[in-house]
Formats: C-alpha cells, sequence, structure tokens
C-alpha cells in the first residue's frame, strides 16, 4: 500500500506528438486522492491522448507519468487491480452478450464483483443478454460504465462517458458515480464537454489547451470565472496586460476577451487605461472555459 | 396480378440492375437453349450444356450477390417481411436457373450430364462469393484426375447423375440460409430497428461462449484461447468439423488409391500436407485481422491485473501456434501414420511433406508475428508486405508436388527463414499490444 498522500496519478512535463503534429507539451497534471477532476478541452486538444498517457498505453517522448506512486508504462499487477478505465469508444467485445463480456473480464479481476455488475445493470436498466452489438451506444456505454465499476476501482478514469447518453441516463450515470465515491475512496477523472454533469460530479475542473493543463482548480474557482471583453486601439490593447488573468483570447485587433476571477472584476476596471473599455459579460462556467476552446 | 409481385419486383433488382449485362447472358443462354434443338452430336452434346450451364449460373452468382445487399440492407432499414420474400425468391431463382433448364435439357435428350451440368453449375453460382465450394471443387477434379477417375464420365452416369444432384441440391438448401444471415448481419452492423430485430429474433452471436473461452486458463493467467476468443478470432469455430471431414476424405481417396493401384501416390500426400500446413496457418490471417481492430479492447486488458506482461506475453502468443489449430495436425500425422504402416509413402516423401506442413503453418504464424514485432501499425505496412511476397511465392512453387527433394528444401527454407526473423524480431522486441494504428490518432 501506497502512503495517503502519494496522488492517484502524477503527469510530471510531458511531451508528446504524433509525427510532427505535437499534442502535448511540457503538461503537467497531478489528481490526488479523493478527488473527482473534469477534463475539459477542445476537440483535438488531446485529452484521449492524456488518458493514455497517465494509463501507460502510450508512452511519452519525453517526461514522467506516475499512476498510484508507479511509472504508468510498468505498472504491477496490484496498482492495476485498482484501476477502472472507460474508453471513448463504447463498442467493446461487440461479438459477446453483456453478461458473457462481464464474466469474461471478471475473470482477469481478483476484486470483480459480479453481484455488484448485476445489481448495476438492473439500476442502468442493461440488458445483459442482448450481444453487445445490437444495444443501443447509449445502452454500450452505460455498459462501459458497469464493466468499470464492477472491479471497484480506487482510480476511475472516464473518456467522454457521457456522449451518447439521454438526460436520464447522464443523471443516472452521474448518481452511481457520487453513490460510489460516497461508499468508498475513490478517485475519478472524467474527460467531458458537457459542463452542466462536471458541475454535478466533479470537485474539480481541468482545462487542457496547447498541450497542457491551462487552468486546474475546485470547481467553485471555476463558477466565480468572469468573462470581460475589452476594446480599444489596437496598440494600447497590445500595451495593456491584467497579471490576474488566466486567459486572455484575441478577438480581432480591437477586441480581448479576458477570463478572471469575479472578484478581481473591480480591480481591473478601476486599473483600465482610459481608452480601453470594458464590458464584462455573464458569470456563466460553459461560456467561460468555452473561451479556451474557441 | 399481385400475386408475386414483391417477388417479382425482387427479382428485377437482383438481375436486371445491369441491363446490358443480363441481356448478354440472356442472348448467350438462348444461343444455348437453341442449340439443342440441332441433330445430335458430339458438338451439340458438349454446347449446349456448356452455354445453359454457365449463363446460368452467371445469373444465379448475379441474384445471390444482390440478394445478399437487400438483406443487409432490409436487416439494417428494419424492413418487415422481407425474409419471407426473399427466401421465396431464392426459390424461384432455382427454379428458373436450375430445374427448368434441366428439365428442358433432359426433354431434349441430353441425359445424365445434363442434370449434373445444370446441378452444379446452380450449387456453384449460388455459392461463388459465399464459399471456397470452386477452390474444393476443382482440387477434388485434379485429386480425382491424378488417381485415374474420369468425373466427367462417372457425373454422364445414372449413379454420378444423382449423387452431383443430391449434393447440390443440399448445397443449394444451405444458400437458403443466407438470407437470414445476411439480414441478421445488417441489424448487428446497424443495431438499430426493434421490429428487424424482433424478425431475426434470437440474433446469433458468432463468437464462441464464454464458457469455451475461459476453458483451459490456468486459474489466474489467461489461455491463447482466451486472449483471441476475447478479440472476435472466432477460435476453433467449425474447424474441428471441417479438418474431421477433410480427413475422411483425405483417407477415403488414399485408401482407393493405394487399392486401385497398389501403391499410394506421392505428389498426393504432399498436396495433402500441403493444403493442410495452410488450413493449420490460416488462423493467423485471422488473429491479425482480429488484432488490428481491438485497440480499445487490448487496452483494458493490458490493464487487468491478470494480464501477463514481458515474456508472460511472448510467451502466450507463441503458445498460439500450436493451440490453434491441433485438429490439422493431427489430421495430418494420422494419414502419414497410415501412409507409412502401410507402406504406401516412404519416409523421405513422409518427411518433406511435414517440412511442407510445417513450414507453411509456421510462415503464416510469422506473418501475425511480423505485425506484433512493429512499433506501430502503419496504413502501409511494406515489410509486412515484402514478407507475404517472399512467403508467397515459396508456398506457390511448393505447388507442383513433384519437386525434386533439394527444390523442396530450398522452398521451405525461403518459408522458414522468414517466419523465424520474424519470431526473433517478436522475442526481441517489445511487442505491439495493445495494437497502435498510426490511422487511429485519437486526441
Amino acid at each position: 500500500m501506497q502512503p495517503k498522500d502519494v496522488p492517484a496519478f502524477r503527469l510530471s512535463d510531458i511531451q508528446l506528438a504524433y509525427e510532427k503534429l505535437s499534442v502535448l507539451e511540457g503538461l503537467n497534471f497531478t489528481l490526488d486522492r479523493g478527488e473527482i477532476v473534469g477534463l475539459i478541452g477542445a476537440n483535438g486538444a488531446g485529452k484521449s491522448t492524456l488518458i493514455r498517457v497517465l494509463l501507460g498505453l502510450i508512452a511519452p517522448q519525453a517526461g514522467t507519468a506516475e499512476l498510484l506512486g508507479e511509472p504508468a508504462a510498468a505498472l504491477s499487477a496490484a496498482a492495476r487491480g485498482r484501476i477502472g478505465y472507460v474508453p471513448q469508444s463504447p463498442k467493446l467485445f461487440a461479438w459477446m452478450d453483456g453478461a458473457s463480456m462481464l464474466r469474461y473480464f471478471g475473470a482477469f479481476y481478483p476484486t470483480f464483483d459480479g453481484a455488484h455488475a448485476d445489481a448495476l445493470a438492473e439500476r442502468l436498466k442493461v440488458s445483459l443478454k442482448t450481444p453487445i452489438q445490437v444495444l443501443s451506444p447509449g445502452q454500450q456505454q452505460r455498459l462501459s460504465i458497469i464493466r468499470a465499476l464492477s472491479t471497484r476501482p480506487e482510480i476511475l478514469v472516464l473518456d467522454e462517458p457521457m456522449a451518447a447518453l439521454d438526460p436520464a441516463g447522464r443523471l443516472e450515470v452521474i448518481e452511481q458515480l457520487v453513490a460510489e465515491h460516497r461508499q468508498r475512496p475513490m478517485s475519478i477523472l472524467i474527460s467531458s464537454h458537457i459542463t452542466q454533469d462536471l458541475q454535478r460530479l466533479c470537485s474539480q475542473l481541468a482545462i487542457l489547451h496547447g498541450g497542457r493543463i491551462a487552468m486546474q482548480a475546485p470547481l467553485a474557482k471555476f463558477q466565480a470565472l468572469a468573462r470581460v471583453m475589452v476594446t480599444g486601439p489596437e496598440q494600447s490593447l497590445a500595451a495593456y496586460a491584467f497579471e490576474r488573468a488566466h486567459y486572455v483570447r484575441a478577438d480581432g485587433a480591437m477586441h480581448r476577451c479576458y477570463i478572471i476571477d469575479a472578484h478581481d472584476l473591480a480591480d481591473m476596471l478601476g486599473a483600465l487605461p482610459a481608452d480601453l473599455h470594458a464590458t464584462p459579460a455573464s458569470h456563466d462556467l460553459e461560456a467561460a472555459v468555452s473561451e479556451w476552446m474557441r | 396480378m399481385d400475386a408475386l409481385r414483391i417477388e417479382r419486383v425482387m427479382l428485377r433488382v437482383l438481375l436486371f440492375a445491369q441491363p446490358g449485362r443480363a441481356a448478354f447472358l440472356a442472348i448467350i443462354a438462348v444461343i444455348g437453349l437453341a442449340t439443342a434443338w440441332l441433330e445430335p452430336s458430339e458438338f451439340r452434346d458438349l454446347l449446349s450444356p456448356a452455354l445453359v450451364g454457365i449463363t446460368m449460373a452467371a445469373f444465379l452468382v448475379m441474384g445471390a450477390v444482390r440478394l445478399d445487399a437487400c438483406c443487409h440492407s432490409a436487416g439494417a432499414l428494419g424492413i418487415p417481411l422481407h425474409l419471407e420474400y426473399a427466401r421465396r425468391t431464392q426459390l424461384i431463382l432455382l427454379l428458373l436457373f436450375v430445374a427448368l433448364p434441366a428439365i428442358y435439357l433432359l426433354a431434349m435428350g441430353f441425359g445424365w450430364m445434363a442434370l449434373s451440368a445444370t446441378f452444379a453449375a446452380g450449387v456453384v453460382g449460388v455459392h461463388l462469393f459465399r464459399s471456397p465450394l470452386l477452390i474444393w471443387l476443382i482440387l477434388s477434379l485434379w485429386i480425382a484426375s491424378k488417381m485415374g477417375l474420369d468425373a466427367p464420365a462417372f457425373a454422364a452416369s445414372a449413379a454420378g447423375a444423382t449423387i452431383v444432384a443430391v449434393l447440390s441440391v443440399a448445397g443449394m438448401a444451405a444458400w437458403l440460409r443466407a438470407p437470414l444471415r445476411s439480414q441478421q448481419q445488417g441489424v448487428m452492423d446497424s443495431a438499430a430497428l426493434a421490429d428487424a430485430r424482433r424478425e431475426v429474433d434470437a440474433v446469433p452471436t458468432i463468437a464462441p461462449s464464454v464458457d469455451q473461452l475461459l476453458a483451459g486458463a490456468v486459474t489466474d493467467r489467461p489461455s491463447p484461447r482466451m486472449l483471441w476468443g476475447a478479440l472476435g478470432h472466432v477460435s476453433g469455430f467449425n474447424r474441428r468439423w471441417a479438418a474431421l471431414v477433410a480427413l475422411l476424405a483425405v483417407a477415403a481417396f488414399f485408401a482407393v488409391h493405394a487399392y486401385r493401384h497398389g501403391r499410394a501416390d506421392s505428389a498426393y500426400f504432399l498436396a495433402c500436407s500441403v493444403v493442410a500446413g495452410l488450413m493449420a496457418g490460416w488462423p493467423f490471417f485471422m488473429l491479425q485481422g482480429a488484432w488490428a481492430i481491438t485497440a480499445n479492447e487490448q487496452s483494458l486488458l493490458v490493464l487487468s491485473p491478470r494480464w501477463p506482461v514481458g515474456r508472460e506475453l511472448k510467451w502466450l502468443v507463441i503458445r498460439t501456434f500450436w493451440s490453434q489449430s491441433p485438429t490439422w495436425l493431427i489430421a495430418w500425422v494420422a494419414l502419414a501414420v497410415t501412409g507409412l504402416l502401410a507402406g504406401w509413402i516412404p519416409w523421405s516423401v513422409a518427411g518433406r511433406g511435414a517440412a511442407g506442413f510445417l513450414s507453411i503453418a509456421f510462415a503464416l504464424f510469422g506473418f501475425l508475428l511480423v505485425f506484433l514485432a512493429r512499433r506501430r501499425l502503419k496504413k502501409q505496412n511494406r515489410l509486412a508486405m515484402l514478407y507475404l511476397i517472399v512467403t508467397g511465392i515459396a508456398g506457390l512453387l511448393l505447388i507442383p508436388f513433384e519437386r525434386s527433394a533439394g527444390a523442396w528444401k530450398v522452398l521451405c527454407l525461403m518459408l522458414l527463414i522468414p517466419a523465424a526473423l520474424a519470431l526473433l524480431a517478436f522475442c526481441l522486441r517489445r511487442p505491439q499490444f495493445p495494437v497502435r494504428p498510426d490511422a487511429d490518432l485519437v486526441l
């Protein structure tokens, strides 16, 4: 057993490129025990790659990836037994039916709990007798989540698990994840574009932008972000800098969008040069995080 | 006039989707039917059944291929009652292109040969793109000719025509199940409409049962069957029966030949060895295909605590070589032992047969290892192409079985050396598991 202060995973200075396409550039990311972190990023930002690196499925070109204190590329059997993974593609072992897949998969895990799997299938309304190939994508996704939870993992990594689920299904899955998290210590990393779901589930959010984690903070801090549009002459805009801004996006030559903490708004407006004009936008998590994805 | 309305629509779609081709075939068929009215002669007796048989087979090929596509689409779209209409359409096709021409030719006095020709053409037509029936047929005819049997003369006799007709009818009956399979595949591919699912009722899973997969697994370590079966490769599916039937057929030919000539045919034994090697090695092609498309499943497996790592994984893959199809090895050994004990083949020929069998099976296994030893799965894998070219040429050159022992040795080495290099690379490098396809840049 590792000491409690060993993080669930730690990625340090990760560099990874596919041919000439750089995906992760000096990325640092840590998930502490018991935390639920939502990973947000634009399409193609590298969320799935990040997840595969931290699970040791892809070797980075530089940097270190540790999972439960062990190198991700050479995890011990004990460490592997404590990880649950839901890949982006839900169509897994499509040639089996749900029950066979769970039985087969369970044979690889000493901690596999068949009764728990059955209970989850009933709760999430998944037919285990139907061939997986014939299940709808939403059902396949639920089955994939059931499979991961049935091994009672300490670390659960979910790669866009809500993509194919209807609103009720998303809620059911979130409730189940919250219930599991309450029952036992579990660290969860979930990548998703649906900020509503992340707000319901996560204690932290992390934004992947430009091959790095641009911001990782408790959910409350994200919810208190403000967007401010600053307009003015090009030279003044270029000369102006608000150091406490989390992110600045140029929107043409005459506009800048600043993401700042809401409580810094008065300071920012007070210190604004006379030829610049600031317009605060709505305090909306989705709108704020979307700025990183534009 | 509404009788068989939908079937008539289906027939139009199946047969006249390319009117030019259909018209050309129809003209040839009419010429074939018309030549039956000529004065009986050797020319007429050969030309008319040949023209009729070939054109009818061509019509059936078109019909069978398009019917598959129709049924697949019907399954995907959930078209109700399509299966029923498809089956009736099949029966109409068989009536039009097998039964009626056979009756016509019999009525024109062509005798049993006409019956054999039309029925054999019919069964080849419906199975041409479905099963290797034509290859087996040609191989059987070749074997029969090697053994001094006059297959055409036999087919022209009453007994021969009856056997051909019965076997052909069995083949055609097997074809009647094809729409169901295509429709099921369509349903499974679309995974969409409930109506379609109801119609095909229990959708079969092609995978072996999980009990079959888990059997043989040592308490906490997976067996090769557990690995490859779980990746969608249907391990051992129907091959046991295929091998048994093949073994019986081979043994029968062997015994008949030895009885007729008082000795066995070495070339025949070597042919059997090459075919058995091909059959034993063929699963590795399938495994390569299954491996290439299951990156996500493999990711889950490598993250599980009981998944073998390092040397253990390599050993698991190597064990695949003899665990995949021992039936063919047993069949070959049985044939060789029978031949040796009866004195029908000399030891040298048995040795050449063993070398051929093992070289081909090992070369096909090496094809899988070539991929596993690479760092990535590229869209164009030149090394694998080169491997296939070298081993393919060597395999093809083995086919004229009367080669000298020296030539046989060289060809076996051409098969073995690339496979041994692939095995060496696999042992020295980190296996590509899970597969990392270049095309799959998941960000």
